[in-house]
């Protein structure tokens, strides 16, 4: 009986086993297949650089999958090519010689479109030297580089010999003035057929050269009509003022000249010419803001100018809206702007809303193209503003002291660094806020805070710099006002409601009493010590007294101070003015 | 008997119903090939001169629409079609392409492309989506339905210049058709496009403020703006610039050209530049 029981455990026994091994079979390859793909997926999902991405994108020195990446792909770190040698930024010489030299491109780059990295800098490549490209003695006159200038003469149909290129003149308008043409004259092409340029340009008819005002008109052989049509001149140098042409398109005389830079040559789409003031006209513009003597105050002052040259600028700039009645929300999205002028369109260059760079109109000492006004971009520097004065392993116990006569500035001085206005100053962009006015021996309650509230839209720490409210000079009397908030940042002011103003201040009346008295003890005792306690021990025993008295009765008791003022008049005067010089920096918070 | 008579009758009238319904649609489907048939040897040729005219102008309009589009994506996407592996930035709900950072070496990189990249950059346009909307635009079949259209392929190479773009397009298309004279051919091949579409001077424009911003001691911003509208008045004229600064170091363009010539529309070249 106990046999066929065991013999028929041991057969479930065995089939459970079988079946365990079957399923072991059965899923071995299936996990071994996937533990593989996905060491496969890991592979391919892997970034670092590829040298080539291969058709159809057939990028260079990327940063991608090695699935995307059909060349050498180098894993990281650095994931962004910059330690491979092919990558390395050069200057490249394209192999179309219509195409100028291009700074920094990555060597791999260069070579894949056919070109020639060169290590050198661009400047010091001679067929990459930009200049002034004249050919023909002014049929063209055009700021290429050297190799471009190469291949325009040999499109045009002209020898190398006929090419002139002036090096380092990179401004259009000048080269096309010292391109001119000279040596000019009539090409008669037979017929009544007449074509008027330099001599050199006359390749197919007979070349009559004219001078002083003699145009293609005065040659008998041409069959054509004078003045049959104004347009803007087409020979180099002539391009910004107003030309006649002749029936056969040949340039004549000027007919209105427009006194480039103040206004260009310009044709409609009707194809009617006319002198284009290049001016923008800025009358539309409200005015820019400007910091006043005690920011974040702005005032809005009028833009230097109404009309702006071409190719000149002026700041357009917005920090907050504190004083300036236009805009009452909080300085979100507000930054500081160039206006840049570019023939009768105003261009628009936005210095971010982080206001981490600020437009300041261009010292004289700039090299500046043109004449008046130009803008530049300096950085806001208003990063270490609050760091003024804090450093001390002590600042705790300094701003502590440092409100109270008569020993407190000595003390904040002695405790920790202290905080003034030229301080202030040097830390960069930044401000004095004065609160509570220094009174001879007392240090003051101020703050040191950006000039030009910063943008925090992209600063990460918005809420850390909005809180540092209330954090200079004698921070722990130190309260958070309006000016100083908005000063901080794109902060929004929460005032105290009137309960909670007077508990502040009562509790600061009650604090600068009893401080006002610790700090008066060594003089009280000066006093009093020889002359009160002089039969019980003298100053020490003053100190004692003192100490260990009223200090704590007036904290654990407050109002044993009204029998203590009445018995010690010397000392309640002298606790009343500092009390006083408290209620002032109080005052002046709750205003 | 009777019943079975009509019933067969009213059979055989749907019948003879849905075959004339059927061979007069038959005509009317098949009329052109039909009537050609019996076209003199001169009308066929003015017919397929007429034709080749009509055809020409379609590819001419359908290249140009397809590939105004083609350089509207790759000028909003700082030259490129495939931005693959390209680092971009994100503002006012766009990427734009950064082509000017420093790697980790600090090293300055220039990722704008050259223009002999952009044309290429055309030609993955072509490829990955240009050929099909070109060829859903011309609708040949529509063409055979009259004659018979032998097209070979098609090549489209894109030229661009400071002020246009030239397209070459080489395609040759044999026409032909069949008449009761015999078959006339016309062998006709595409113009060259012009697209009014300032490219070249947008680039330009691009690669003076990438070229500044490559160079350590340049930053392309206040009086250095003002120095390429001084320096280059025949180009900027007609390009305007717009820049957007994301931080200190992040900032996006955007060029715009202005219409000027009849028929030409704005059109836009964006990118950004990383100096962190």
């Amino acid at each position: 009986m106990e046999n066929k029981t065991k013999k028929k455990v041991n057969k479930i026994f065995e089939k459970i086993i079988s079946v365990f091994m079957i399923l072991i079979l059965v899923m071995a390859p299936v996990s071994v297949s996937f533990s593989f793909s996905s060491i496969e997926v890991s592979a391919q999902e892997q970034r670092g650089c590829c040298l080539d991405t291969g058709p159809p994108s057939n990028k260079q020195c990327v940063t991608t999958t090695k699935a995307e990446c059909q060349g050498r792909f180098y894993t990281g770190p650095p994931y962004d090519c910059s330690n491979i040698p092919d990558c390395k930024p050069q200057t490249c010489i394209p192999k179309n010689k219509k195409e100028p030299c291009m700074r920094n491109k990555a060597a791999a780059e260069c070579i894949a479109i056919g070109g020639v990295p060169d290590p050198r800098a661009l400047e010091e490549i001679p067929q990459c030297k930009p200049g002034c490209c004249i050919i023909a003695k002014g049929v063209k006159a055009e700021v290429l580089q050297y190799r471009q200038c190469e291949e325009l003469t040999k499109t045009l149909g002209y020898d190398l010999s006929m090419m002139e290129f002036k090096e380092g003149i990179v401004d259009e308008v000048e080269c096309k003035k010292i391109g001119s043409p000279y040596d000019l004259g009539c090409c008669v092409l037979g017929g009544g057929d007449c074509r008027y340029g330099t001599r050199a340009s006359c390749t197919e008819g007979s070349f009559v050269p004219l001078a002083g005002g003699l145009f293609c008109r005065d040659v008998a052989a041409c069959a054509l009509t004078s003045h049959s049509y104004k347009d803007c001149g087409k020979l180099p140098g002539t391009e910004t003022d107003i030309y006649w042409f002749d029936s056969q398109g040949n340039q004549e005389d000027l007919a209105e000249s427009c006194n480039y830079p103040e206004a260009i040559c310009e044709k409609s789409e009707l194809g009617t010419v006319y002198c284009k003031s290049t001016r923008c006209d800025l009358s539309a513009a409200k005015g820019s803001q400007k910091m006043s003597e005690r920011p974040p105050k702005v005032e809005v002052t009028e833009l230097p100018t109404t009309s702006l040259l071409t190719g000149t600028s002026i700041c357009y700039n917005f920090y907050t809206h504190y004083g300036d009645n236009r805009m009452l929300e909080r300085s979100t999205g507000l930054q500081n702007q160039i206006l840049h002028c570019n023939f009768g369109k105003v261009e628009i260059e936005g210095l971010g809303t982080d206001r981490q760079k600020l437009c300041v109109p261009a010292t004289v000492s700039d090299e500046s193209p043109g004449a008046t006004f130009h803008a530049n971009v300096k950085e806001n520097k208003w990063q270490n503003c609050s760091q003024c004065g804090k450093g001390g392993a002590l600042d705790f116990l300094g701003d502590f002291v440092g409100p109270f006569p008569p020993v407190g500035r000595g003390l904040n001085a002695l405790f920790g660094e202290y905080c003034t206005k030229e301080a202030c100053e040097n830390y960069g962009d930044c401000v004095y806020m004065e609160k509570t006015p220094s009174l001879l021996v007392t240090a003051p309650v101020a703050s040191c805070v950006p000039k030009y509230p910063p943008g925090t839209a992209s600063l990460h720490t918005s809420a850390t710099e909005c809180g540092k409210c209330g954090g200079g000079v004698a921070d722990l009397w130190n309260l958070c006002s309006k000016e100083e908030c908005l000063a901080l940042g794109d902060c929004q002011f929460r005032s105290y409601g009137t309960v909670e103003k007077w508990a502040i201040g009562a509790l600061l009346t009650y604090s600068s009493f009893i401080v006002g008295r610790i700090v008066w003890i060594p003089v009280d005792c000066l006093i009093a010590g020889p002359t009160v306690y002089a039969k019980a021990g003298g100053i020490p025993t003053c100190y004692k007294l003192r100490y260990n008295s009223w200090w704590f009765k007036s904290i654990t008791e407050p109002f044993k101070l009204i029998s203590w003022i009445a018995k010690n008049p010397l000392a309640s005067v002298t606790t009343i003015i500092t009390t006083a010089s408290a209620f002032m920096g109080l005052f002046q918070k709750i205003k | 008997m009777r019943k079975r008579g009509k019933k067969g009758q009213v059979t055989l009238f749907i019948i003879i119903a849905i075959v004339v319904v059927s061979i007069a649609l038959l005509v009317i489907f098949l009329w052109p090939q039909i009537s050609g048939l019996f076209m003199s040897k001169e009308a066929a040729e003015q017919y397929l001169a007429t034709q080749a005219i009509q055809l020409q102008k379609t590819i001419s309009e359908c290249i140009e629409k397809e590939s105004l589009r083609a350089f509207d994506i790759i000028g909003k996407q700082a030259g490129y079609y495939d931005k693959t592996g390209l680092r971009t930035l994100y503002f006012a709900g766009n990427d734009y392409v950064v082509v000017m950072f420093k790697n980790e070496a600090k090293q300055r990189i220039n990722k704008l492309p050259s223009l002999g990249q952009i044309e290429n950059e055309y030609q993955l346009f072509l490829v990955k989506e240009g050929n099909e909307a070109i060829d859903k635009c011309i609708n040949l079949a529509a063409f055979k339905r009259n004659m018979n259209v032998d097209a070979g392929e098609r090549k489209i190479n894109a030229m661009i210049y400071p002020d246009v773009i030239i397209l070459n397009v080489d395609w040759p298309i044999k026409l032909s058709k069949t008449t009761t004279q015999g078959t006339v051919e016309k062998l006709i091949n595409q113009q060259q496009i012009m697209l009014l579409l300032p490219f070249g001077n947008l680039w330009r424009t691009a690669n003076t403020i990438v070229d500044c911003e490559t160079r350590v001691d340049c930053n392309f911003e206040g009086i250095e703006w003002d120095r390429d509208i001084w320096n280059n008045p025949f180009r900027s004229q007609y390009i305007s610039k717009e820049a957007r600064s994301l931080n200190k170091d992040q900032i996006v363009f955007i060029l715009e050209s202005s219409p000027y010539r009849p028929g030409e529309l704005p059109h836009k070249f964006n990118f950004a530049i990383d100096r962190s």
